[in-house]
């Protein structure tokens, strides 16, 4: 058990090992190219002298190495990069027979996703070490080559370079395209289209030639149409309205579904919206209620004095129906009958013998 | 319909939406919070909702003449409620099902007479709803976060079988209504998957010779809806629709739109059936020429027809965009609210064209069409895949204004659309953008993604700040330092809460990027903190402070950070603090190791008599991390520890350990460091084996 772990990290030590070296590979493979394309970019700088000689002094002062137009220095670079890469190669064979020294702390078996991530094709790598063995004639085309190789592979790799601010946006978005449709992760590549290759193909959406089942002319409808729309419509309708509204996003949008919602007054503003059944009521009739008082309240007196001001009063209130108003005159009516014994006592209402009281007037 | 005053207002931007600023305290940042905000609010009103429904009686004041129906308490209706049929009706009317079959049941058990036509509209309810009752039309937020997949998933049998709606039925299926109640039914089973006994009634009805029995329109359309049940084979599926079409003209039927988007939506699950496209051409061509247009429904699936995943690309999407031109949009069918979310996903995944994207987010702003989004689901995929997009296509600038303008009010990205910026932000090295990047991860609360985490520090690391303007320099660095130290923080707390909530764990590489941006911004404490925590002190008799050992990190730093720890070490320990400017462009291996050599030249010329003023602190260090180099396998540990040997000077028990961990020493003059250099990769196997 202890020894398989053993193995198992110093395996992963020596994949550790590799993968760093080839990042690094890549990596200065990508500075490089990143920079060509500046100095392609830069050219008119190249041509005047005595902007180079600012870059150059740009670079002794070691300000930023992404100023560094200098694109025999990259060359250079490369070249012993891949030098350095082709006798370096065996050795680290050669290592992995052997089992590493490796950091205590790693005892923990769990693959580390960033190491993982970055693990380079082997392809790529043999591929490299080919261009490196031609190496020696056209160097920027062998750049080019690597670059290709490097661009179908991984993306996540390009991430690595710090290419500098590339002014010209076609040259961007042609550079951006071509990673996006080469540097997809794995799961993605497969959705790609198969046959990607070839400018989309246009369709004319009503130019086809029709199925020729129906004939325009042919359009008496069926029996079945019926007037009213059938539940089964209405509920459809339903569905298409709730799947097109939403959460209000402003308050007019909110008064809106609250007045839909009835909840509100509905424009134009009418102060006698939802009493549809007063409006078959004149006016008149909430107004001269006298005539309700014939003939039952004697002509004058103290009595005739105060229903005549609840017909005032009654007649002054919008909030109660006609109905309401009579109910309540004849409500006094039933009462004075009721109280027409006190009443005559006090002399509120005129004997039908004799003459009314003296006190009764005050 | 037009709003005169609705219309004034445009969409504010830089405001949250309107249903989250009743307390500009409580407003929502992330995209967990925006939902939790909304249905808290909506489950308020449900609560009142259903206060008033248990406790009607509390209810009865008329607080208002004409009273207003939508505030007055609706009947609660039980086994012993008063039924009538009028009742009945008035539920059908108001989408009410558990009421209206409560009600239709008490007039069964009483049996009290029923007229057929308000059994035909009971039916229908009970067909289109399955027995179930709809979301309700009050509860917008509701219907908005619903994660409806209804629709764009296949097609499965959903249909009861023996409920009400088929006792209903079978009431009906012998009077004078019987026509109309097979239509409810066929219709009512093909909209929930139950294909064979939809068909089959589809049949009999066909078969009758009784003109009442004849289908209409809507049935034929919900049978060929059902084709893909019905029939194996593209080819057979064809077949089956045209003649079923054919049969349509025979009886005089005039199609409609149903009929269109259901040809269409068989066509479009066709797979790799070469003739579909061809069909699906020839078939807006035929109705066009009937006078019936597509609507978005008809075009998304139209779409699914030509842009497949595997198949030839097609420009589809170019051409509805010409015929739709801007238009207002109306919605005619329930799925019109796929097109957009799908057309955006096309512009992505198929034909990768971002001016494409904008055409169609141009048509989705214009006039009232936004609110054919659908829903938030559809809104956040429909966003995802035009940020993705345009942060793949378009220039860094022109994707931050229009992120700063989307982002937080409308959407907020989700962690792999903030991942994809990032990446974009490395290649353009706009390390700029990284604070602000940074302070929207917190806010949108997406600290807890490893990912987002580990991309951060590995940008920071990758691209040192390098700005020409001193005070930007500084600033720059100041909030390099601040990230990662809020990285730092994070890490560690999720670490203090335990094991368990634990879902970011520290890897070495992340470490070591830490490392790497604390020394770029001269913060050797901070680096040397970060060193410890990697375990690099492990064993060390020299460590003073006692403490508990931290969980193991799995994975290792890269050797360049291990040395930029060494180098910043030895200045710091000489003389100055702070890092030399020099050492900051090492960027690879063999940068690195010039950049090492010349440094420990100048180190021994410059400070090789004052050895002895190095703080003991420094030299701990300094060996630790050569140790800590060794375990980890690098064979560069050797040059490191050469070079410490040659610029401090280590008393015994150091130099002890130094030696256990690298192997044998030279000790020539630093001249001879790089011919020796292969040799002391090979001094330094012995302690690896």
């Amino acid at each position: 058990m202890c020894s398989v772990l053993l193995k198992k990290t110093s395996m992963y030590s020596v994949r550790c090992l590799r993968s760093t070296k080839f990042i690094t590979l890549e990596q200065c493979i990508l500075t490089a190219f990143g920079r060509r394309l500046c100095t392609s970019n830069h050219n008119k700088d190249e041509g005047d002298p005595s902007k180079t000689g600012e870059n150059l002094k740009h670079k002794k002062e070691g300000d930023d190495k992404s100023q560094i137009h200098d694109r025999d220095d990259a060359k250079m670079k490369l070249h012993n990069l891949l030098k350095e890469m082709i006798k370096e190669e065996p050795l680290t064979e050669k290592k992995s027979g052997l089992s590493l020294a490796k950091p205590k702390k790693t005892a923990k078996e769990k693959p580390v996703k960033d190491e993982s991530g970055v693990l380079i094709d082997r392809k790529v790598i043999d591929a490299t070490k080919d261009v490196a063995k031609s190496l020696g004639g056209d160097v920027k085309e062998t750049e080019s080559e690597l670059l290709e190789k490097l661009l179908s592979t991984k993306s996540q790799v390009l991430g690595g370079m710090a290419v500098e601010q590339i002014e010209s946006t076609k040259q961007w978005r042609d550079i951006r395209r071509e990673q996006a449709q080469f540097g997809r992760s794995v799961s993605e590549v497969k959705r790609q289209p198969r046959f990607s290759k070839g400018s989309p193909t246009s369709v004319n959406l009503f130019g086809g030639s029709p199925l020729g089942i129906f004939t325009a002319e042919k359009q008496s409808s069926p029996v079945h149409d019926p007037v009213a729309p059938s539940i089964w419509e209405k509920l459809q309708e339903r569905e298409v309205r709730l799947s097109t509204s939403h959460p209000p996003r402003n308050y007019f949008q909110q008064m809106i579904l609250w007045t839909e919602q009835g909840k509100l007054w509905k424009f134009p503003i009418d102060n006698e919206q939802g009493l549809e059944e007063e409006q078959e009521v004149f006016f008149t009739e909430h107004v001269f209620l006298e005539r309700y008082l014939e003939p039952w309240c004697p002509s004058k007196g103290p009595v005739r004095h105060f229903m005549e001001l609840v017909c005032v009063g009654l007649s002054k209130n919008p909030y109660i129906t006609v109905q309401d108003k009579k109910d309540h005159i004849y409500w006094y009516r039933d009462y004075f009958a009721a109280k027409k014994d006190i009443l005559k006592e006090v002399g509120a209402l005129p004997d039908e013998t004799g003459a009314s009281s003296p006190t009764a007037s005050a | 319909m037009p709003h005169a005053l609705e219309s004034t207002i445009q969409r504010d931007y830089t405001a949250p939406d309107y249903k989250y600023v009743d307390d500009p305290f409580l407003i929502p940042t992330s995209n967990a919070a925006k939902r939790a905000f909304a249905l808290s609010r909506e489950s308020g009103r449900k609560a009142a909702l259903w206060i008033r429904k248990e406790h009607a009686e509390w209810f009865d004041q008329k607080l208002a003449e004409p009273p207003i129906k939508a505030f007055t308490a609706r009947p609660h209706i039980t086994e012993v409620s008063e039924a009538s049929e009028d009742i009945l009706r008035n539920l059908i009317d108001e989408v009410s099902v558990t009421d209206a079959i409560t009600i239709y049941e008490i007039l069964e058990k009483k049996e009290q007479e029923i007229s057929d036509e308000t059994k035909l509209s009971f039916l229908e309810l009970l067909s289109f709803q399955n027995c179930n009752d709809p979301v309700s039309e009050d509860l917008p937020e509701e219907r908005w976060f619903r994660q409806t997949t209804h629709g764009k998933q296949k097609l499965r049998k959903t249909w009861k079988d023996g409920s009400l709606a088929e006792k209903v039925f079978e009431t009906l299926s012998s009077g004078p209504l019987a026509g109309e109640a097979h239509r409810a039914l066929i219709k009512g089973m093909a909209r929930y998957g139950q294909a064979e006994r939809a068909h089959q009634l589809f049949r009999n009805m066909t078969s009758s010779s009784d003109p009442k029995m004849a289908p209409d329109t809507g049935c034929y359309n919900a049978v060929m809806y059902l084709t893909p049940f019905l029939k194996e084979g593209y080819e057979a599926r064809w077949q089956f629709m045209e003649s079923l079409l054919r049969e349509m003209a025979g009886r005089g039927l005039k199609p409609d739109l149903g009929t269109l988007n259901s040809i269409l939506e068989v066509l479009s699950n066709m797979g790799s059936y070469r003739k579909a496209e061809d069909l699906a051409i020839q078939t807006l061509a035929e109705f066009h020429k009937l006078g019936i247009e597509p609507c978005l429904a008809s075009y998304y699936y139209i779409l699914l027809t030509f842009c497949k995943e595997r198949g030839p690309r097609s420009n589809v999407l170019v051409n509805i965009l010409d015929k739709l031109n801007c238009q207002a949009l109306v919605a005619k069918d329930p799925k019109d609210v796929f097109f957009f979310v799908t057309a955006m996903e096309v512009c992505r995944h198929h034909l990768q064209d971002v001016d494409l994207a904008h055409r169609v987010h141009d048509l989705l702003t214009a006039h009232n069409n936004y609110d054919l989004i659908g829903d938030s689901h559809k809104e956040s995929v429909y966003y995802r895949n035009y940020f993705i997009l345009m942060c793949a296509m378009e220039p860094l600038e022109t994707f931050m204004e229009f992120y700063n303008k989307l982002v937080p009010t409308v959407y907020i990205p989700e962690p792999v659309v903030m991942e994809e910026i990032l990446k974009a932000i490395d290649l353009n090295g706009a390390i700029e953008y990284l604070p602000q990047m940074w302070s929207d991860i917190i806010i949108f609360d997406q600290t807890g993604r490893e990912n987002l985490l580990t991309t951060l520090l590995d940008i920071m690391a990758r691209n040192p700040v390098a700005i020409e303007d001193v005070e930007k320099n500084l600033q720059m660095k100041e909030s390099y330092l601040k990230i990662a130290w809020g990285i730092w923080n994070v890490v560690e707390d999720e670490e203090k809460e335990g094991f368990r909530s634990r879902n970011i764990i520290w890897t070495g590489s992340m470490l070591g990027d830490l490392m790497t941006v604390c020394l770029q911004c001269g913060e050797f404490d901070k680096a040397w903190k970060v060193l410890k925590r990697l375990g690099a002190d492990e064993g060390m008799s020299v460590v003073a402070e006692e403490y508990e050992p931290p969980p193991l990190i799995s994975g290792i730093p890269s050797i360049k950070s291990l040395s930029l720890f060494m180098d910043a070490c030895l200045k710091e320990g000489s003389v100055t603090r702070g890092i030399h400017p020099s050492l900051e462009n090492v960027c690879h291996l063999v940068h690195l190791l010039e950049a090492q050599r010349d440094g420990s030249l100048k180190e021994s010329g410059l400070y090789g008599g004052c050895g002895k003023t190095v703080k003991p602190n420094s030299a701990m260090s300094c060996v630790a991390c050569v140790r800590y180099s060794a375990e980890a396998g690098f064979p560069e540990a050797g040059d490191l520890a050469q070079k410490l040997a040659e610029s401090l000077s280590l008393n015994s028990s150091q130099m002890s350990q130094l030696t256990s961990a690298v192997g044998v020493l030279r000790t020539e003059s630093p001249s001879q460091v790089d011919s020796s250099r292969i040799d002391l990769g090979k001094d330094s196997k012995p302690s690896e084996s």
